[in-house]
C-alpha cells in the first residue's frame, strides 16, 4: 500500500479520512485536505501538505506537515488515507483502481510457508468500525472490493455485515473474497454468507496441490486439502462462482500438470484457474531456501498446466510471472496481476517490447529472478 | 499377496491341457478367465489331482491350433489377472458399494474407515505391455504405471515418495486417512458420468411410415414400397396424438422428437401436426423442446423446407459418399440418381437454413471399407464438418443381405483405423472435420461428463434414455427394437400409444428387466473389463447376436470392434502428442483448433 511520511501534529490515535483536493468540502463524511498549501480550507476535518509549517490556527485538528510535494500529488480526490500518531499517512483506498482491498482481519487459521502477510502474533483491534468507515466512505460507482486478510471468514459476523453493506451501497460492483476455503466445509457457515446473495461475487480459493500431503504440508494445517475440496463442492451447492489459486514454489511446481487434471475432473465448475508466482515477502522471505524457484525451472510444466486447462475450456491465468520467463505460446495468460505501487521493473526491462503488457516485480521481494531479460520483437527472438 | 505362476501346458491330438495350482487360483478367477477364451475354443474344467485345477481347450470348426496355442498363452496372464481381481474385490470391493450409494441413495451410511493406512479404491486394470500397466477407476480416471509398482500397490508396499503414489492418490485411485473425502469425491464423479439417468427418456423416435422412395440395399427398416399410393404403413393423425401425448408423459426436462421411415416426408401432415401438437403442449410442459427429421431429402422442397425453417426443425440424413458410391446400394425406387437429388436439395436447404442445415449418416457396405478417405473428401468438399465411422449393423434387408455387403469386423477395425489416420492427418494440416465415435470415445475417456449415447450407456439407454414410436403406435425401446419387429420378432415391443399408458410402457417389468440386464458393471466379461467405464450394453444387439439380452462377449462384434478402438485411441492418449491432442480436444469441444491452441 503507498505509505506518505510527514510530520504529524495532532494525532494521538489512527484517523480514517476521504481526501479532497478542493478547499471547500461539501461531504457530509469527513474529508482531509490534501493541499500544497499550509490552510485548513472550509469543512475539511485534517490536512495532508507539502508545507514544512503547519497552519497558523489547527483547532486541534490532525495534520501532516512536510509531505514530498510528488509524493502527496499522487494523492487524488476520493483516495482514503488512515493517519498514524508516527507520521503515516496510509493510502487504503485508491479511487478508480481495480485493485483495493478491505483487511476483514489480521487473524488467519492456516500458516503457509509462502504468507506475504503472515498474521501479527499480538492480538489486534477488530477492523470491523474501521471497515464499515471505509465502505461508507468510498465512491458508490466504484465497480471493483476484493475482502482479503488474514482469512476473512474467520469473522463471519462482520464479513455479513461488510457483504451486506456492498449489496446496499455497490449493488453492481464486482466483489471477490480472498479465502482459504476451510470454514466453507460448513456447509451453514456457507449457506448464511451465500444468503446475503450479492449480485457478483467471486470466492477465491487458495488450493495449493492435488493431494492432501502436498496442500497440507503447504499450509501448515492437517486436514485442511479434505476442508477446501468440502467447501468447494459446498459453494458450488450453492452455485457460486469460484476461482482457484495456486501459488508455485519449490513443494509443488511438479504437481502443476496433475493438478490440472485434478481440477478439470473434481472442480470442473470453478471460473477461473490462476497460477501465482511467488511474493517473497513475509514468511516467503522467510522460507526463502525451502520455497524458493526461478520460474524457468517451472515453466514447461506450468506451460503444460494452462494448456490442459486452456483446451478443456477451463478459463486460466497466470500472475505474478514476467513475459520473459514463460513460454511465448502462453504469455496471453499471463496477466499484469501486480499491484501498481508494489511493481515495478529492472533495468533489464528498459529496452523489453512486452514491458506495457508485463506484470513486472514486486518491489516487496528480497530476490529476484536473475533471468530476467528484454524481449525483442517478435520473431526475432525466441524465449523458449 | 502373491500369486505365483503355478501353471503347467501339455499338448495333447486335441489341444492343450492347461493345469493350475488350486492353491493359488480359485475357481471363479479360473471360470471367468476362460470365459473370455470360449469364442474360438470349447473348454472343459475338471479337477485333475488333489491340488490342481485341468483346463482343456480344443480349438472350434471356426478356429485353428495355432490360434488355441496364443490363447492358452494368454489365458495365464488372465487367471493371474482374475486371481487380481478377486483379491481386489474381497479386500476393498465393499467400498464400490459405499460410493454408489453416496452416489445415488439419500441414506448416507457412515463409512468404517478401514484399519490400514493405504486403502485401495475400486479400479479395473489391463496389462498394457510386459512392464506397463493401465489402470481404469470406477469414473473413467486413467494412469499407466510401470508394473512393478503396481506389484507394489497390491503387496502394499508402495513407498510414499514414489512418482506413482502421489499421482494415485492424486486421481482416487487410493485414499489416505480421509477415506470418506476420497469416497465423496467419487461418488460426486460417479453422479456427474451417469447424469443421464436422472432425467429419463428424451430422445423421442417417432415412425411416421413404414414406406420408403428409396429401396436401399442394406435398410434396416425394412422399408415397403411407395407406388400405387400405398399407405397403409403411414402413421395415422389419431395414433401422432397419443404418440405425442406419451412424450410429454416423460419426466425428462429436455424432450427431442426424431421423425423416422420409412421416409417421413411420405406423411408430411401428421409431421406437420406432431410439430403444432407438440408445441401447444409445450405452452404448459415448458421443456426445451427439439425436433428432428430423418430423411433422405429427395421429396424437400421449398415450401417445407421454409416450415422446418420456421419450427426449427433439424435435417438428418444420408450421404455415403461421392456419385458412384452413394447411388451403389442407396437406390431410388424409381431409377433416378438419389445422389443428385440429394445434392441439389442440399442446396436448396442450404439456401433457407443456412450451412448447418443438414447432417448426414454415412452406412458402411463392403464397398466402402478401402474407399473411406474418397468418402471423407466428399464429406469436406459438400462441407460437411464431421463423420460418423460405424459399421453395418445386422438389421432389416442389411441381415438378409449380410453375405453381399457385410464384412468381417476386423476387416472394419482395419478399415477405421486408416480412415481415421486420414481424418487425422487432414486435421492437423488445420481442416476441421470430426470423426464422431472417437470423439465420442474421447469425451467419454478424457472427460468428467456424461454423454448421451444410447449404446455407450450403463445401463443401456434403451427406452430409459430413448424410445421409438413406430407408425402403428407400438413403442420400443430402440430403433433396433423395432426393426426387429419388421422381420417378425417382437421381443421388443413394450405397449401400444392407444391401448397402454406411460407407466404400462415405461414402468413395465419388460423395460425393468431389459435395464438391470444391461449394466456393464456386471455383465460377464464386461465386470471386469478395463474399459468397463467407458463402454456401454447394446442389449438388443446382443440379443439379435445371441437370442439373449445378456450377449456373449467373447464372440460379440460390439465388444470387439469397442476393445480395438478404444486400444487404438489409449495409444495416442498415452504418446501425448500435443499437437493431437489438440485435435481431439477440438473434437470434443467443437471449437476450431485456433481457438483450442493458445
Amino acid at each position: 500500500m503507498k505509505t506518505l511520511w510527514g510530520t504529524p501534529h495532532d494525532i494521538s490515535s489512527p484517523v480514517v479520512a476521504k481526501v479532497s483536493r478542493s478547499y471547500l468540502s461539501l461531504w457530509s463524511n469527513p474529508t482531509i485536505l490534501a493541499s500544497e498549501e499550509p490552510h485548513f480550507g472550509f469543512g475539511h476535518t485534517g490536512l495532508l501538505t507539502s508545507s514544512e509549517v503547519p497552519p497558523s490556527k489547527t483547532e486541534g485538528k490532525p495534520c501532516l506537515t512536510g509531505i514530498p510535494y510528488e509524493e502527496l500529488s499522487e494523492l487524488r480526490d476520493g483516495d482514503i488515507v488512515k493517519l498514524y500518531p508516527d507520521g503515516r499517512a496510509l493510502r487504503i483506498w485508491e479511487e478508480g483502481s481495480h485493485q483495493n482491498v478491505v483487511f476483514v482481519t489480521e487473524k488467519c487459521d492456516c500458516r503457509c510457508i509462502m504468507c506475504p502477510q503472515p498474521p501479527n502474533p499480538d492480538p489486534q483491534p477488530s477492523l470491523w468500525q474501521e471497515n464499515k468507515q471505509i465502505l461508507s466512505l468510498v465512491n458508490p460507482k466504484t465497480t471493483t472490493i476484493c475482502f482479503t486478510g488474514g482469512e476473512p471468514t474467520l469473522e463471519l459476523d462482520q464479513l455479513k455485515d461488510l457483504l451486506s453493506i456492498c449489496k446496499r451501497r455497490f449493488p453492481d460492483a464486482a466483489l471477490s473474497i480472498l479465502t482459504n476455503g476451510r470454514r466453507f466445509a460448513d456447509f451453514e457457515m456457507t449457506r448464511q454468507l451465500v444468503g446475503i446473495q450479492n449480485k457478483h461475487l467471486l470466492f477465491c480459493v487458495s488450493l495449493d496441490g492435488d493431494t492432501e500431503d502436498v496442500h497440507d504440508q503447504i499450509v501448515g494445517v492437517g486436514g485442511s486439502f479434505g476442508q477446501v475440496i468440502r467447501g468447494l463442492y459446498n459453494l458450488t451447492r450453492f452455485k457460486q462462482l469460484v476461482e482457484l489459486r495456486f501459488v508455485i514454489m519449490r513443494q509443488n511446481f511438479k504437481r502443476l500438470p496433475y493438478y490440472a487434471e485434478f481440477v478439470y475432473r473434481n472442480l470442473p465448475f470453478v471460473s477461473h484457474v490462476a497460477f501465482m508466482g511467488l511474493e517473497y515477502t513475509g514468511d516467503a522471505a522467510k522460507n526463502l531456501h525451502t520455497i524458493r524457484i526461478d520460474p524457468t525451472e517451472y515453466a514447461g510444466l506450468l506451460r503444460e498446466a494452462v494448456l490442459h486447462l486452456h483446451r478443456r475450456q477451463i478459463n486460466v491465468s497466470i500472475y505474478n510471472v514476467p513475459k520473459c520467463l514463460l513460454p511465448r505460446d502462453v504469455w496471453c495468460f499471463a496477466q499484469d496481476s501486480i499491484s501498481s505501487w508494489k511493481k515495478s521493473y529492472v533495468d533489464a526491462c528498459l529496452p523489453c517490447q512486452e514491458k506495457e503488457h508485463c506484470c513486472g516485480v514486486f518491489t516487496t521481494s528480497i530476490v529476484l529472478s536473475e533471468n530476467i531479460k528484454p524481449i525483442g520483437p517478435i520473431g526475432r527472438e525466441r524465449s523458449e | 499377496m502373491s500369486v505365483n505362476q503355478e501353471a503347467y501346458i501339455t499338448t495333447d491330438d486335441e489341444g492343450y491341457l492347461v493345469r493350475l495350482n488350486k492353491g493359488f487360483y480359485e475357481q471363479a478367477a479360473v471360470f471367468s478367465a476362460a470365459y473370455k477364451f470360449m469364442g474360438g475354443n470349447i473348454i472343459k474344467i475338471f479337477p485333475v489331482e488333489d491340488t490342481m485345477v485341468g483346463i482343456h481347450f480344443k480349438p472350434k470348426e471356426c478356429g485353428s491350433i495355432e490360434k488355441t496355442k496364443q490363447d492358452v498363452n494368454s489365458f495365464l496372464n488372465e487367471a493371474i489377472d482374475q486371481q487380481v481381481r478377486l483379491y481386489l474385490e474381497r479386500e476393498f470391493g465393499h467400498m464400490r458399494d459405499v460410493i454408489v450409494e453416496h452416489a445415488f441413495s439419500q441414506v448416507k451410511k457412515k463409512v468404517d474407515p478401514l484399519k490400514q493406512s493405504l486403502n485401495i479404491l475400486p479400479f479395473s486394470f489391463k496389462r498394457l505391455s510386459d512392464s506397463q500397466m493401465l489402470l481404469v477407476n470406477c469414473v473413467g480416471e486413467y494412469v499407466a504405471i510401470p508394473k512393478q509398482d503396481f506389484g507394489n500397490l497390491l503387496n502394499k508396499s508402495l513407498d510414499k515418495s514414489a512418482p506413482t503414489y502421489t499421482l494415485l492418490k492424486s486421481k482416487n485411485f487410493i485414499a489416505g486417512q480421509d477415506l470418506e473425502l476420497a469416497i465423496e469425491m467419487l461418488s460426486t464423479k460417479m453422479r456427474t458420468r451417469k447424469a443421464f439417468l436422472k432425467d429419463f427418456t428424451s430422445l423421442h423416435m417417432v415412425v411416421l411410415t413404414g414406406h420408403c422412395n428409396c429401396r436401399c440395399d442394406y435398410c434396416h427398416a425394412s422399408s415397403s414400397d411407395i407406388t400405387n399410393k400405398h399407405t397403409y404403413q403411414n402413421m395415422s393423425p389419431q395414433i401422432a396424438d397419443a404418440a405425442v401425448n406419451m412424450i410429454f408423459e416423460s419426466p425428462s426436462p429436455e424432450i427431442k422428437i426424431e421423425f423416422q421411415g420409412g421416409e417421413p416426408l411420405i406423411n408430411w401432415d401428421v409431421l406437420v401436426q406432431i410439430v403444432h401438437h407438440a408445441k401447444e403442449l409445450n405452452l404448459k410442459a415448458k421443456k426445451q423442446l427439439e425436433f428432428v427429421l430423418c430423411t433422405n431429402m429427395a421429396l424437400l422442397d421449398e415450401k417445407k423446407i421454409i416450415f422446418l425453417k420456421k419450427e426449427g426443425v433439424l435435417i438428418s440424413t444420408s450421404l455415403d459418399g461421392p456419385k458412384s458410391l452413394h447411388d451403389l446400394h442407396r437406390k431410388m425406387r424409381d431409377g433416378s440418381s438419389g445422389y443428385d437429388k440429394f445434392t441439389e436439395n442440399l442446396a436448396l436447404a442450404r439456401h433457407f437454413m443456412g450451412r448447418g442445415a443438414a447432417s448426414p449418416l454415412l452406412t458402411i457396405t463392403r464397398d466402402h471399407l478401402d474407399k473411406l478417405p474418397e468418402v471423407i473428401d466428399e464429406y469436406i468438399r459438400l462441407g460437411f464438418k464431421g463423420i460418423f465411422l460405424r459399421a453395418l449393423n445386422p438389421y432389416g434387408f442389411a441381415r438378409e443381405e449380410m453375405a453381399s455387403l457385410g464384412y468381417p469386423m476386423e476387416d472394419f477395425i482395419e478399415a477405421y483405423k486408416k480412415a481415421f489416420r486420414y481424418i487425422l492427418e487432414r486435421n492437423l494440416q488445420g481442416e476441421y472435420f470430426s470423426e464422431n465415435y472417437a470423439t465420442l470415445l474421447l469425451s467419454r475417456i478424457l472427460t468428467p461428463f456424461a454423454t448421451g449415447f444410447m449404446d455407450l450407456q450403463s445401463p443401456a439407454g434403451a427406452g430409459i434414455s430413448g424410445a421409438i414410436y413406430d407408425y402403428d403406435g407400438g413403442v420400443y425401446p430402440t430403433d433396433e427394437g423395432r426393426m426387429l419387429a419388421r422381420t417378425g420378432d417382437k421381443e421388443f415391443l413394450l405397449g401400444n400409444v392407444l391401448e397402454n399408458s406411460f407407466e404400462e410402457v415405461f414402468g413395465g417389468h419388460k423395460l425393468r428387466s431389459l435395464t438391470s440386464k444391461s449394466c456393464v458393471e456386471i455383465l460377464p466379461g464386461c465386470s471386469s473389463c478395463a474399459y468397463q467405464t467407458y463402454c456401454g450394453a447394446d442389449p438388443v444387439r446382443y440379443y439379435v447376436e445371441t437370442g439373449d439380452v445378456v450377449g456373449f462377449r467373447p464372440e460379440s462384434e460390439f465388444c470387439m470392434k469397442n476393445m480395438a478402438i478404444i486400444d487404438f485411441l489409449f495409444g495416442y492418449l498415452l504418446e501425448n502428442d500435443e499437437r493431437v491432442m489438440d485435435v481431439f480436444w477440438s473434437w470434443i469441444t467443437r471449437k476450431p483448433l485456433e481457438a483450442i491452441r493458445s
